[in-house]
Protein backbone atom coordinates (compact mmCIF):
# COMPACT_ATOMS: atom_id res chain seq x y z
CA UNK A 1 0.00 0.00 0.00
CA UNK A 2 1.11 3.30 -1.14
CA UNK A 3 0.86 6.24 1.31
CA UNK A 4 1.21 10.11 0.65
CA UNK A 5 1.63 11.06 4.47
CA UNK A 6 5.11 12.76 4.41
CA UNK A 7 3.83 15.18 1.00
CA UNK A 8 0.59 15.93 3.47
CA UNK A 9 3.20 16.30 6.92
CA UNK A 10 5.12 18.65 4.74
CA UNK A 11 2.26 20.50 3.16
CA UNK A 12 1.27 21.30 6.92
CA UNK A 13 4.93 21.97 7.97
CA UNK A 14 4.55 19.51 10.80
CA UNK A 15 7.95 17.38 11.38
CA UNK A 16 7.49 13.62 12.07
CA UNK A 17 7.98 14.69 15.65
CA UNK A 18 4.80 16.86 15.60
CA UNK A 19 3.22 14.41 13.40
CA UNK A 20 3.67 11.40 15.71
CA UNK A 21 2.05 13.67 19.32
CA UNK A 22 -0.71 14.78 17.42
CA UNK A 23 -1.88 11.14 16.44
CA UNK A 24 -0.30 9.63 19.88
CA UNK A 25 2.43 7.28 18.13
CA UNK A 26 6.29 7.31 18.41
CA UNK A 27 8.60 9.48 16.11
CA UNK A 28 9.58 5.90 14.90
CA UNK A 29 6.31 4.75 13.46
CA UNK A 30 5.86 7.72 11.06
CA UNK A 31 9.51 7.16 10.26
CA UNK A 32 8.34 3.68 9.48
CA UNK A 33 4.62 4.60 7.80
CA UNK A 34 6.68 6.90 5.64
CA UNK A 35 9.02 4.75 4.27
CA UNK A 36 6.46 1.92 3.61
CA UNK A 37 7.72 -0.44 5.96
CA UNK A 38 4.59 -0.47 8.78
CA UNK A 39 0.90 -0.03 7.41
CA UNK A 40 -1.21 1.42 9.84
CA UNK A 41 -4.61 0.16 11.52
CA UNK A 42 -8.10 1.78 10.85
CA UNK A 43 -7.92 4.27 14.05
CA UNK A 44 -4.54 5.29 13.18
CA UNK A 45 -4.89 6.34 9.43
CA UNK A 46 -8.40 7.98 10.60
CA UNK A 47 -6.54 10.20 13.27
CA UNK A 48 -3.48 10.93 10.64
CA UNK A 49 -6.14 11.90 8.02
CA UNK A 50 -8.40 14.08 10.68
CA UNK A 51 -5.03 15.71 11.73
CA UNK A 52 -3.49 16.48 7.97
CA UNK A 53 -7.04 17.34 6.92
CA UNK A 54 -6.90 15.06 3.74
CA UNK A 55 -9.41 12.14 2.72
CA UNK A 56 -8.22 9.03 3.37
CA UNK A 57 -8.28 8.25 -0.41
CA UNK A 58 -5.75 10.66 -1.08
CA UNK A 59 -3.49 9.38 1.67
CA UNK A 60 -3.28 5.91 1.11
CA UNK A 61 -3.43 4.01 -2.32
CA UNK A 62 -3.73 0.00 -3.00
CA UNK A 63 -0.92 -1.01 -4.86
CA UNK A 64 -1.14 -3.96 -7.79
CA UNK A 65 0.36 -6.25 -5.19
CA UNK A 66 -2.61 -5.92 -2.83
CA UNK B 1 -8.56 -2.19 20.16
CA UNK B 2 -7.56 -4.56 22.63
CA UNK B 3 -4.34 -3.61 24.92
CA UNK B 4 -1.52 -5.88 25.08
CA UNK B 5 -0.91 -6.39 28.68
CA UNK B 6 2.28 -5.39 30.10
CA UNK B 7 4.50 -4.93 33.53
CA UNK B 8 5.54 -1.23 34.30
CA UNK B 9 9.30 0.08 32.41
CA UNK B 10 11.16 -0.93 35.62
CA UNK B 11 10.57 -4.61 35.59
CA UNK B 12 12.88 -5.00 32.99
CA UNK B 13 15.81 -4.05 35.41
CA UNK B 14 14.32 -6.41 37.83
CA UNK B 15 13.53 -9.07 34.91
CA UNK B 16 17.45 -8.54 34.41
CA UNK B 17 18.80 -8.54 37.86
CA UNK B 18 16.71 -12.30 38.44
CA UNK B 19 18.38 -13.66 35.45
CA UNK B 20 21.87 -12.70 36.92
CA UNK B 21 21.11 -13.81 40.01
CA UNK B 22 19.86 -17.32 38.13
CA UNK B 23 23.21 -17.65 35.96
CA UNK B 24 25.53 -16.91 39.16
CA UNK B 25 23.31 -19.67 40.92
CA UNK B 26 24.29 -22.00 37.93
CA UNK B 27 27.85 -20.94 38.16
CA UNK B 28 28.13 -21.43 42.15
CA UNK B 29 26.16 -25.10 41.55
CA UNK B 30 28.40 -26.01 38.43
CA UNK B 31 31.37 -24.91 40.38
CA UNK B 32 31.59 -26.87 43.36
CA UNK B 33 32.67 -30.09 44.49
CA UNK B 34 30.48 -33.19 43.42
CA UNK B 35 31.61 -35.11 45.61
CA UNK B 36 30.34 -33.80 48.43
CA UNK B 37 26.97 -33.55 49.14
CA UNK B 38 25.58 -29.82 48.22
CA UNK B 39 22.94 -27.87 47.23
CA UNK B 40 20.36 -25.90 49.31
CA UNK B 41 18.55 -28.28 51.79
CA UNK B 42 15.18 -26.88 53.25
CA UNK B 43 11.73 -28.11 54.40
CA UNK B 44 8.89 -27.16 51.83
CA UNK B 45 5.91 -28.92 50.78
CA UNK B 46 6.49 -31.55 47.88
CA UNK B 47 3.50 -32.93 45.45
CA UNK B 48 5.45 -35.44 44.31
CA UNK B 49 9.46 -35.70 45.30
CA UNK B 50 10.72 -39.05 43.37
CA UNK B 51 14.52 -37.67 43.23
CA UNK B 52 16.48 -41.19 43.02
CA UNK B 53 18.02 -42.59 46.13
CA UNK B 54 16.06 -40.23 48.45
CA UNK B 55 12.94 -40.95 50.77
CA UNK B 56 10.18 -40.84 47.72
CA UNK B 57 7.12 -38.39 49.13
CA UNK B 58 3.63 -38.04 47.95
CA UNK B 59 1.73 -34.88 48.82
CA UNK B 60 4.01 -33.84 51.94
CA UNK B 61 6.30 -31.20 53.78
CA UNK B 62 10.08 -33.06 53.51
CA UNK B 63 13.40 -31.76 53.24
CA UNK B 64 14.52 -31.70 49.29
CA UNK B 65 16.91 -29.70 47.70
CA UNK B 66 15.81 -26.79 46.14
CA UNK B 67 18.82 -25.33 44.12
CA UNK B 68 17.96 -26.43 40.81
CA UNK B 69 14.12 -25.34 41.99
CA UNK B 70 15.75 -21.97 42.95
CA UNK B 71 17.59 -21.83 39.34
CA UNK B 72 15.02 -22.23 37.07
CA UNK B 73 12.55 -20.30 38.68
CA UNK B 74 14.26 -16.97 39.11
CA UNK B 75 15.41 -17.81 35.66
CA UNK B 76 11.94 -17.67 34.23
CA UNK B 77 10.78 -14.51 35.98
CA UNK B 78 13.36 -12.98 35.29
CA UNK B 79 12.76 -13.65 31.50
CA UNK B 80 8.67 -12.67 31.74
CA UNK B 81 9.90 -9.61 33.19
CA UNK B 82 11.65 -8.46 30.34
CA UNK B 83 9.21 -10.23 27.70
CA UNK B 84 6.64 -8.49 29.31
CA UNK B 85 8.04 -5.34 30.55
CA UNK B 86 6.83 -2.25 29.09
CA UNK B 87 9.47 -0.06 26.11
CA UNK B 88 10.02 3.66 26.73
CA UNK B 89 7.67 4.46 23.67
CA UNK B 90 4.38 1.77 23.23
CA UNK B 91 2.07 2.10 20.10
CA UNK B 92 0.65 0.34 18.03
CA UNK B 93 3.90 -0.40 15.68
CA UNK B 94 5.33 -2.30 18.63
CA UNK B 95 2.52 -4.05 19.58
CA UNK B 96 2.96 -5.13 16.32
CA UNK B 97 6.40 -6.35 16.25
CA UNK B 98 5.35 -8.00 19.51
CA UNK B 99 3.25 -9.97 17.58
CA UNK B 100 5.23 -11.04 15.06
CA UNK B 101 8.07 -12.05 17.61
CA UNK B 102 6.21 -14.26 19.96
CA UNK B 103 4.70 -15.57 15.98
CA UNK B 104 8.33 -16.26 15.45
CA UNK B 105 8.96 -17.64 18.59
CA UNK B 106 6.74 -20.07 18.44
CA UNK B 107 7.55 -21.22 15.01
CA UNK B 108 11.31 -21.89 16.38
CA UNK B 109 10.31 -23.78 19.67
CA UNK B 110 8.29 -26.04 17.26
CA UNK B 111 11.48 -26.81 14.95
CA UNK B 112 13.65 -27.00 18.19
CA UNK B 113 11.00 -29.14 20.03
CA UNK B 114 10.53 -31.22 16.74
CA UNK B 115 14.35 -31.38 16.22
CA UNK B 116 15.00 -32.45 20.40
CA UNK B 117 12.07 -34.85 20.41
CA UNK B 118 13.34 -36.81 17.19
CA UNK B 119 17.24 -36.64 17.68
CA UNK B 120 17.66 -37.00 21.50
CA UNK B 121 16.92 -39.43 23.92
CA UNK B 122 17.10 -40.80 27.63
CA UNK B 123 17.62 -38.40 30.35
CA UNK B 124 18.88 -36.08 28.13
CA UNK B 125 15.62 -35.24 26.50
CA UNK B 126 14.10 -34.38 30.04
CA UNK B 127 16.80 -32.22 30.33
CA UNK B 128 16.55 -30.38 27.00
CA UNK B 129 12.35 -30.39 28.19
CA UNK B 130 12.86 -28.70 31.45
CA UNK B 131 14.09 -25.39 29.71
CA UNK B 132 11.51 -25.15 26.86
CA UNK B 133 9.37 -22.24 28.68
CA UNK B 134 12.93 -20.67 29.35
CA UNK B 135 13.86 -21.07 25.43
CA UNK B 136 10.26 -19.57 24.34
CA UNK B 137 10.77 -16.41 26.49
CA UNK B 138 14.38 -16.31 25.47
CA UNK B 139 13.46 -17.00 21.47
CA UNK B 140 11.12 -14.07 21.97
CA UNK B 141 13.14 -11.86 23.67
CA UNK B 142 15.90 -12.15 21.08
CA UNK B 143 13.68 -11.80 18.14
CA UNK B 144 12.05 -8.48 19.46
CA UNK B 145 15.41 -6.56 20.91
CA UNK B 146 16.62 -7.60 17.36
CA UNK B 147 13.15 -6.08 15.23
CA UNK B 148 13.69 -3.32 17.72
CA UNK B 149 17.19 -2.85 16.59
CA UNK B 150 17.08 -3.26 13.14
CA UNK B 151 13.93 -0.61 12.47
CA UNK B 152 16.07 1.92 14.74
CA UNK B 153 19.26 1.24 12.24
CA UNK B 154 16.82 1.49 8.98
CA UNK B 155 15.27 4.95 10.25
CA UNK B 156 16.17 7.54 7.61
CA UNK B 157 16.60 11.15 9.00
CA UNK B 158 13.84 13.42 8.39
CA UNK B 159 13.49 15.41 4.94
Amino acid sequence: MKNNIKIHRQLKNYSQEQLANLVGVSRQTINALEAKKYIPSTVLSLKISQVLECPMDKLFELEDAD
Amino acid sequence: MKKIPLLPRYFNWIGLALITLSLALYSIDALRDRSEIGGIFIKTFVLINDTPFTEPGFWKIMEVDVLLTLILLTMLIGLSFTAFARRKTEDEMIDSIRLHSWSWAIISMIIIGSLVTIFIYGTSFITFSVFFVHLLLLMYNAIFTVNIWKLNKSQTHEE
